[in-house]
């Protein structure tokens, strides 16, 4: 794993790995449209499953953020946080016939929150007289 | 018999007792002649049937030749296509009679000799329309509607398509010697060479682009991938696989390049494997066309397709496997570590986690043999996702393969156990459904090769990631179809073909035909001619009038002469691929700083990659549309739609005058009145002869076929831009540069085109957008059948 050599023209990286693939978990990326990443989650939350896992890293950690507050303002969802650390892959090519591949490991943050329908845990506890109402989200 | 005096008695008993045959036959000849002639002639006029007596004719023998005895009907069907009547055309045989196996292969036989089929040919043919490329019968696109289904394979399954007319070319000498002479083929500027030290090895598969020899960068062939034998010899091995439609070019530069003389007798042309032989330099050559099967997968699901289609084999069983292993001991250690490879990538879940573009060689079962149930193996939880299990630093010997042997890829394809017997021993051996018999594990292993394609989209390419990785799969001849039915079977359910492949290539924004190599050369040549032949087809009101849409090359790919017109004095043109100047260039046009573009040769094409933002769009699937170079107020008047969200084009082309429209006509009315008049000559032949004739006459055919040929060459001529003209100020905006190929692009959402511009095309475009400050230089764009000026974003692709 050579440093030398490494300009910006061949190098490139891997795809992250998606180690959860329940249908309820959602990766947030920068590039997605917002408006379309919330409207996913409150489809799956609205569903029989009522919780979503939403996963990002790096700079969509923002993102992610964003969206479960906007998901708790508008629509009055809970969250719950935590973050990880993950290993990414990055390919450097060679430029010269003498130079060999190399690759360069490094860590990433990520965040995973779950968002769900606070009314399953009210149901257990003694809010049990007005199910009906928190369901109409 | 002559006698002769002054012999003696014992000569002349001899002479009464033996006879000259020759003299003897020469003496006769002209009563031998005449007998000759008399039994081969018939005297009489009556044909055969009219010879027979009585009780051997039958009603309609002179019309049902199956009514006459059997050993006169040859001599009858003589006669009467003699006496011009005409003979019926044979009546096709019946469905059953031709579907009869025997008959069936016969059928395949001849048409095989036209064109190579593929293995999986009868597979494909069932399922796609298959055309005539290049020498073979390619699978050219599904008849399902699977265009975006290809895409979401890519995307997200797996896509697998037969590319084993891509062709190989088995090169063998000394390594210093093949550095040295390969090294003239290829160079540097374009990235690693052919001998680069990464890929010597032979862990990794490499890409190349080949020239002819000293010439770059003029005169590219083609794109070409390869890999080295894996030895520690000095003496080295290369396969190199081409794209069918270069092979002969590649083959024949080779041999030029080595100066390698075949070694076969150049008579007999059914030679599987041609050989050519330098034994000065000890450098072979041999074809191995049509000799190795090439699968390729792509799409996140490929590694589980590949993990569970095939099984190592057991070297323990007395197969060829066996034998092999004891002949070469230092094969047996780098077997252990390919089994213990493979399962280390039954555990990761896709190709990009294995070491880029690495090569991977395996001895698998007979892939018939694996009939686990797969329907419910198919797809399970973390199949097509990323596990995060990496695979990366391989150990060379992992990609030593038998495969590489000749001897030994013959044996497995002529002791293959065919389907039937393999059928028969199931009936008879197998007990539980769906479990390998114990005879099946004595099948013979095949070898194959896995070769890992990952980041090959183009180099500043960052939103498409990932995009197009899969893995490569070479097997043996002869394993073809039952390896491509297993692989199927165990996922891989979305099939491509050429125009599949096409979008894969798209998708990852690289131009496999580029117009400067052989290849693209003769791909543009085939669309041209398709596309006029299309165009010819249509009624003419309903074809596009070039001359009014001041279009001058509507068919093909002018640059030689675009060049020509920007800078006078060049002969030949090439497509820039030194990757510093490309980064150079791209930083920039993105970033529309200075660039000193005497670096670049005033040859050169540059090549681009173009979007709209704006939700109007470049006409889809038009090729051969124009790039033109804007003028400030269309910079301005694009600022102003951008700013006012108006989807309108930037400039309409004003209606150009079409001075042949006049000549046209004239000639049609010409060649009407003509057509007319001697339709009317013959019709007032036929009526004299009426006139005279008791019999009904017919009126004499026509004998104008040349003269319409003629005409219709004609009027093509007329109705297609003439060659003469201009192509740089062939419409209101100079033209700068050409669209190779638009189409929709599924990543962006949104039509794309790669295209070419001149160098001093580029330069005008840089100088007028330095009058605008921090704006991104932007092209016009117009197809072929528009009138419409629409802005394109573009940047550099490499």
């Amino acid at each position: 794993m050579s440093s030398n050599n490494r300009n910006r023209q061949d190098f490139k990286k891997r795809k992250p790995p998606k180690n959860f693939t329940r249908p309820n978990d959602v990766y947030i990326t920068n590039k997605t449209d917002f408006g379309a990443q919330i409207n996913k989650c409150i489809k799956i939350l609205n569903s029989e499953v009522g919780e979503v896992f939403i996963h990002s890293i790096g700079n969509a950690i923002n993102r992610a953020i964003n969206l479960a507050l906007k998901l708790e303002e508008d629509h009055s969802f809970k969250y719950e946080v935590n973050t990880s650390t993950i290993n990414l892959v990055d390919d450097y090519f060679p430029e010269d016939d003498d130079d060999d591949f190399s690759i360069q490991k490094r860590l990433n943050s990520c965040i995973h929150i779950r968002i769900y329908r606070p009314y399953l845990l009210a149901s257990e506890d003694d809010n049990k007289e007005e199910p009906e109402k928190l369901i109409k989200i | 018999m002559s006698k002769e005096k002054g012999e003696s008695m014992a000569d002349k008993k001899r002479k009464s007792e033996t006879i000259n045959i020759i003299r003897h036959v020469g003496d006769r000849l002209t009563e031998l002649k005449k007998i000759y002639n008399d039994v081969n002639t018939r005297k009489s006029e009556m044909l055969i049937h009219q010879l027979l007596p009585n009780h051997i004719r039958r009603r309609g023998m002179s019309h049902n030749p199956k009514r006459l005895p059997k050993r006169y009907r040859a001599a009858h069907i003589n006669q009467m296509q003699k006496s011009g009547l005409e003979n019926k055309p044979k009546k096709r045989p019946s469905r059953k009679y031709r579907r009869r196996p025997a008959n069936l292969m016969k059928e395949y036989c001849r048409r095989k000799l036209k064109n190579v089929w593929l293995e999986t040919h009868i597979w494909h043919a069932k399922r796609f329309k298959m055309k005539d490329l290049w020498g073979y019968k390619v699978p050219y696109s599904s008849t399902n509607k699977r265009y975006r289904a290809s895409y979401k394979a890519i995307k997200s399954h797996c896509l697998i398509q037969d590319i084993s007319y891509y062709s190989c070319i088995e090169v063998t000498g000394e390594l210093p010697i093949l550095t040295e002479r390969l090294s003239k083929i290829a160079s540097k500027d374009c990235g690693l060479t052919l001998t680069a030290k990464c890929y010597l090895n032979g862990t990794r598969e490499g890409q190349a682009t080949v020239f002819k020899k000293d010439s770059y960068p003029y005169n590219a062939i083609a794109q070409i991938s390869f890999i080295w034998k894996q030895n520690d010899e000095s003496r080295k091995t290369i396969w190199i696989f081409v794209h069918p439609s270069a092979y002969k070019e590649l083959l024949k530069e080779l041999i030029e390049l080595f100066e390698t003389v075949s070694v076969q007798n150049l008579k007999s042309t059914l030679i599987r494997n041609p050989k050519y032989l330098n034994s000065a330099i000890n450098v072979e050559i041999i074809e191995l066309k049509d000799t190795l099967n090439r699968y390729r997968l792509t799409g996140p699901f490929s590694n589980s397709v590949i993990t569970k289609t095939f099984s190592m084999a057991d070297k323990n069983q007395n197969t060829w496997l066996k034998t092999y292993i004891n002949d070469n001991p230092h094969y047996a250690a780098s077997y252990e570590q390919q089994v213990a490879i493979y399962d280390s990538l039954r555990n990761t879940s896709s190709a990009f986690e294995y070491q880029t573009s690495g090569v991977l060689s395996l001895i698998v079962t007979d892939p018939r043999t694996n009939r686990l149930n797969a329907q419910k193996i198919f797809r399970t939880q973390n199949d097509s996702f990323n596990s995060g299990n990496y695979v990366l630093n391989i150990p060379k010997t992992a990609s030593c393969s038998p495969l590489w042997n000749k001897e030994l890829r013959d044996e497995i394809f002529k002791t293959k156990l065919p389907n039937s017997e393999l059928n028969k021993l199931r009936n008879e051996k197998q007990l539980l459904p769906a479990v390998a018999a114990p005879f099946e594990k004595t099948l013979q292993p095949i070898p194959i090769i896995l070769i890992q394609r990952g980041h090959l989209s183009s180099l500043n390419d960052r939103r498409s990631n990932n995009l197009g990785d899969g893995w490569d799969i070479i097997v043996p001849a002869g394993y073809g179809l039952s390896t491509w039915l297993s692989l199927i079977k165990f996922g891989a359910r979305v099939v491509a073909g050429f125009e599949e492949e096409n979008l894969i290539m798209n998708e990852m924004k690289v131009d496999i035909f580029q117009p400067d190599t052989v290849m693209g050369i003769k791909e543009y040549e085939r669309i041209g001619i398709d596309e006029t032949e299309k165009y010819f087809k249509k009624p003419p009101n309903k074809r596009i009038n070039y001359r009014k849409f001041k279009i001058s090359s509507p068919f093909s790919l002018p640059f030689m002469k675009l060049i020509n017109e920007w800078r006078k004095g060049t002969d030949d043109f090439y497509i820039l691929r030194n990757k510093s100047l490309l980064n150079e260039l791209n930083v920039a046009v993105h970033k529309s700083t200075d660039f000193n573009f005497d670096k670049i040769d005033s040859n050169a094409l540059i090549p681009i990659f173009m979007t709209n933002n704006g939700e109007y769009r470049m006409s889809k699937d038009c090729n051969f549309g124009l790039i033109c170079l804007p003028r400030c107020r269309d910079i301005k008047r694009a600022l102003e739609l951008d700013y006012t969200k108006t989807k309108e084009p930037i400039l309409i082309e004003e209606s150009g005058h079409d001075e042949t429209e006049g000549m046209r006509k004239n000639v049609r009315f010409n060649h009407k009145k003509l057509l007319k008049r001697l339709r009317n000559r013959r019709v007032k032949a036929k009526r004299k002869l009426q006139a005279v004739s008791e019999k009904f006459v017919k009126i004499q055919k026509s004998q104008t076929k040349d003269m319409i040929e003629k005409y219709f060459k004609d009027m093509c001529d007329l109705w297609l831009p003439s060659k003469s003209s201009s192509i740089r100020h062939q419409c209101s905006r100079e033209v700068i540069g050409y669209i190779s190929k638009s189409y929709f692009r599924f990543t962006d959402g949104k039509v794309c085109a790669i295209g070419y511009l001149t160098c001093d095309g580029l330069k005008a475009l840089m100088d007028i957008f330095k009058k605008f400050k921090k704006l991104k230089p932007f092209v016009l764009t117009r197809a072929t059948n528009s009138k419409n000026y629409f802005k394109a974003n573009f940047h550099v692709n490499f």
